[in-house]
């Protein structure tokens, strides 16, 4: 059966052929950016593991699919971080029960998410099982941080990289399968930045997505009016994420860059008029604003302050 | 029985197939033929460089009866065990009495320290000798380790500990001390390359150096990351690896579009290098690994372009060398230094940021639009030419001030073109002094030559001398510390306007100082322009200076400024004590002479 999974297809393929031809490792690490479906792809392994009739991955009507769909095959254990960390127990009480042999499956799997949130007593503590795992069993961690974690952990396993789908890749599949129109898809497919999971909360939370615009804030040189788009920004967090891709569209076509590179390819017209108010330099500043603003935003400080100031520098001066 | 992977599998079981670390090797070898074995060691380095390996072989080595038979019948030729008695086979399979594998991770508090510490005692169920082997031994708790010391120091006589950790200062210094210490470094390339080659040969698989070669360099000098690495490369392409094919799983940029985005940027095509980091973007490689490929790539370039012998110090085949040589021909090292700097930047950003694709086109950007050759020493050059412009534009601007006499204090400040100074208190006058040294005399600037129009019979007022001379001093302590403290003993010397010379010339100031000051060229020809920059901001018309040692100057207007700046023992100062009314009768009275005088 084709596996549900949108991209990754080299992924699949290779821990497909792994177990086909019985080269399972004892570790894994699964890293790549949020939301990108490396847990979607950590239990399509778990069940192609432990499938009775594996046929190009799992069957997904045999009762280990089913059960490891509904959660309940003793084989298969998620471990989540406690609150905002991982902790040592949670790994103590792991290596107590990796030791005994499967009760059904081939192998037991464990998936251990986020383990970038492992403090360091756990993540010592996980050394040696990461090692030399048990025979039958498979550990498979999950990061979006893979810098974060010991580089010891990292030499233990088996790094797979999981990469953001394209953006013409993404909304072909958002047409395909959810039937919308190509540009809200494609709009859609740029605001989530490749990352399916995003493109799915989107669709789920906002049904009515509108034909995207161009920022007042490129638009507009009223200096006045900064207050009124900083308010807007601190309404709407994702406008300021959008707000990068347009700048990077003014600075390709600011540098003569041919259109089809382009995020906002609908626009090219207008945003090569505005790009004469612009210079590179400028530019570069803004992008760069726009990431510092993002940092700041992310710690305790006063969001509507930030904004303010940071709308006020990206403003084209008069 | 089940997949082992190819770390676990190829794991060396006896020493001479441990890669690298020859200096431990060695002397662990030595030690076991020579019947030296320590009683404590403690293994530490980067991770997957052979630690934990080299602790098992060495517990089997000194146990193993085959050797040591071997050893006692040949005079010592082998260290090795040999690894088919059942003590070898035992400890392999971990599950020997005597050879306790024990996860200091996981057990990191006291009690199993000191379970440790009752089992110590116990002599060995079969073998010659009790090893323990504590891995990860840095977590530890401070308790624990504390605890182990007494152990450690006076183990009894057949016990062995091997600790092997990779954070060598979390150890405390007490333990280090008491264990023999080895370090374990990271391997080279070639070292890598070769034991790969070798399980490859031994597990039928094929593959090509180029693959290797890139497999090595992602490990890091790691040989367990490299291994990792193949058995994924295996398990997803087969028995037969081809470069291009890793190049792929492992996210790299095929080498041709990597080198014609170098091409393309050292020649500052800019639409061209867009174009291709498009080409890779679209190739769905990691740009991340990407950026590392550009940075080592600028980097052998740069070499190269140092020096064209340099070629040991790069990895890479013959025909990429020689097109390595014909780009570093094309640029400079300072431009290549640049982009490198460039890159790293990025790098870090992308890890702060995430959006790797915007910040690598940004990079892109900036690296083609560097000029060739604009040195920094050639753009500070230049700035300097700006800022003397600007020096004699101001000068100019004060010259056309009609008369001096109604010069605001405001707008002087203005003209200056210095508002970081405080506005001068008020417009003075300066007297001119004759007694001019011409050696020693400053000429600022032809140009300020011409002054006639201004009048500086108005005050020579010394106080007023006194106040501007403390903020150039002020002025000088943030911009030249250095001359600040040379000069801060010395003072403005009131101006004589009776003995003024031609009126066309330019006033000179006298600044009174030690002799050493004033005779010897320890005040540069800078630092005098400085100094003169500064007392025109503050008077508000050019000067000259000159600095006169303090016993020499005709103006000796009060004995205040004469005790803080004359030299003691100076002729006039020592003229106005021998006329002192109380100090005469006295040398009359006992016929003496004065030797030295000191000040207050």
């Amino acid at each position: 059966m084709r596996s549900p999974i949108i991209g990754h297809e080299q992924i699949i393929e290779q821990l497909l052929h792994a177990i086909e031809s019985n080269r399972v490792a004892g570790a894994y690490l699964f890293a790549g950016p949020a939301n990108v479906g490396k847990e979607t792809v950590a239990l399509y392994f778990a069940k192609s593991i432990n499938c009775t009739a594996l046929e190009q991955g799992p069957c997904n009507s045999c009762l280990s699919c089913r059960k490891i769909d509904n959660g309940n095959h003793p084989d298969m254990q998620i471990i989540n971080p406690l609150g905002a960390w991982m902790k040592i127990d949670q790994i103590r009480e792991l290596q107590k029960r990796i030791v005994y042999r499967p009760l059904e499956g081939n192998r037991k799997v464990y998936i251990l998410n986020e383990v970038d949130c492992m403090n360091l007593e756990a993540a010592n503590c996980l050394l040696k099982t990461l090692e030399e795992p048990p025979a039958a069993s498979v550990l498979v961690l999950i990061t979006s941080n893979l810098d974060a974690l010991l580089p010891t952990i990292r030499s233990r396993c088996q790094i797979i990289d999981f990469h953001l789908l394209t953006i013409p890749e993404l909304s072909e599949y958002l047409v395909r399968q959810f039937n919308l129109e190509e540009h809200k898809a494609f709009h859609i497919a740029s605001l989530s930045r490749g990352a399916v999971g995003n493109a799915l909360t989107r669709l789920r939370e906002k049904e009515d997505i509108s034909y995207e615009e161009i920022p007042e804030i490129i638009e507009s040189s009223d200096r006045l009016a900064a207050f009124r788009i900083a308010e807007k920004f601190n309404r709407d967090p994702d406008a300021l994420e959008q707000l990068v891709s347009w700048y990077r569209d003014l600075l390709l076509l600011h540098q003569g860059a041919p259109v089809d590179s382009l995020t906002h390819i609908f626009h090219a017209q207008r945003l090569q008029q505005l790009t004469s108010r612009y210079s590179r330099l400028k530019l570069q500043t803004a992008i760069k604003t726009v990431f510092e603003t993002r940092e700041l935003l992310k710690r305790n400080v006063n969001s509507t302050l930030a904004l303010e100031v940071m709308v006020l520098k990206l403003l084209p001066r008069t | 029985m089940s997949y082992e992977v190819l770390a676990q599998k190829w794991r060396p079981r006896l020493f001479e197939d441990v890669v690298g670390q020859t200096h431990v090797i060695q002397t662990l070898k030595n030690q076991i033929l020579s019947d030296r074995v320590g009683h404590a060691y403690l293994f530490w380095g980067p991770r997957g460089t052979g630690k934990t390996t080299v602790a098992r072989i060495l517990a089997k080595a000194v146990n193993c009866p085959n050797r040591r038979k071997e050893t006692e019948s040949q005079q010592g030729t082998t260290a090795e065990p040999c690894n088919e008695c059942q003590f070898c086979v035992e400890i392999a399979q971990d599950r020997s009495f005597d050879v306790i594998e024990m996860d200091a991770a996981s057990n990191r508090g006291i009690d199993p320290i000191r379970e440790l510490r009752e089992n110590v005692k116990l002599a060995p169920a079969s073998n010659l000798y009790k090893i323990y082997i504590i891995d990860e031994a840095h977590m530890l708790t401070q308790e624990a380790f504390n605890a182990l010391l007494k152990t450690l120091e006076e183990p009894p006589p057949h016990v062995i500990f091997i600790l092997a950790t990779t954070e060598h200062h979390k150890i405390p210094k007490t333990i280090i001390s008491r264990c023999q210490d080895f370090d374990f470094r990271y391997m080279e390339m070639g070292q890598i390359s070769d034991r790969l080659r070798s399980i490859c040969t031994a597990e039928d698989i094929s593959i090509d150096d180029e693959g290797l070669s890139s497999i090595a360099e992602q490990s890091e000098g790691c040989l367990r990351d490299a291994e990792n690495l193949l058995e994924r490369l295996i398990a997803s392409v087969g028995d037969t690896l081809e470069a291009e094919k890793i190049n792929q799983i492992l996210g790299f940029g095929s080498s041709h579009l990597i080198h014609e985005l170098v091409q393309a940027v050292l020649e500052c095509k800019l639409s061209e290098s867009l174009q291709s980091l498009a080409n890779l973007a679209k190739q769905g490689v990691d740009l991340i690994q990407c950026l590392h490929q550009l940075i080592t790539h600028f980097r052998q370039i740069r070499i190269l372009a140092i020096n064209k012998n340099l070629e040991n110090l790069i990895e890479g085949s013959k025909s990429e060398l020689n097109r390595m040589r014909e780009q570093a021909d094309q640029t400079t090292t300072e431009r290549l230094s640049r982009i490198i700097k460039i890159l790293t930047k990025t790098h870090s950003e992308i890890k702060r940021h995430g959006y790797a694709q915007i910040h690598l086109e940004s990079a892109v950007i900036d690296m083609c639009s560097i000029q060739e050759g604009i040195q920094l020493a050639e753009i500070a050059g230049r700035l300097s030419e700006i800022e003397d412009k600007i020096a004699v534009h101001s000068a100019s601007q004060n010259q056309t001030v009609p008369s001096p006499r109604d010069i605001n204090p405001q707008s002087t400040a203005d003209q200056s073109n210095r508002s970081d100074f405080e506005r001068p208190p008020a417009l003075l006058s300066l007297g001119e002094d004759s007694n001019l040294n011409p050696q020693s005399t400053y000429h600022h600037d032809t140009n300020d030559n011409s002054n006639a129009a201004h009048d500086y019979t108005m005050l020579g007022d010394s106080k007023q001398l006194e106040n501007v001379w403390g903020q150039v001093l002020q002025s000088l302590r943030a911009d030249n510390m250095a001359l600040f403290s040379l000069l801060k003993a010395t003072t403005l010397l009131p101006y004589q306007e009776n003995n003024g010379p031609a009126p066309e010339t330019v006033p000179i100031l006298e600044i009174a100082c030690n002799s050493a000051l004033a005779s010897e060229s320890i005040i540069s020809t800078d630092e005098k322009t400085l100094v003169v920059k500064l007392l025109r901001s503050f008077i508000g018309h050019p000067v000259q200076i000159q600095f006169v040692a303090s016993g020499e100057s005709s103006d000796m207007n009060s004995m205040e400024t004469a005790k803080s700046t004359h030299k003691p023992g100076g002729l006039m100062f020592q003229a106005e004590v021998e006329q002192d009314a109380q100090l005469a009768p006295t040398l009359n009275l006992f016929d003496a002479k004065i030797l030295k005088i000191e000040p207050k």
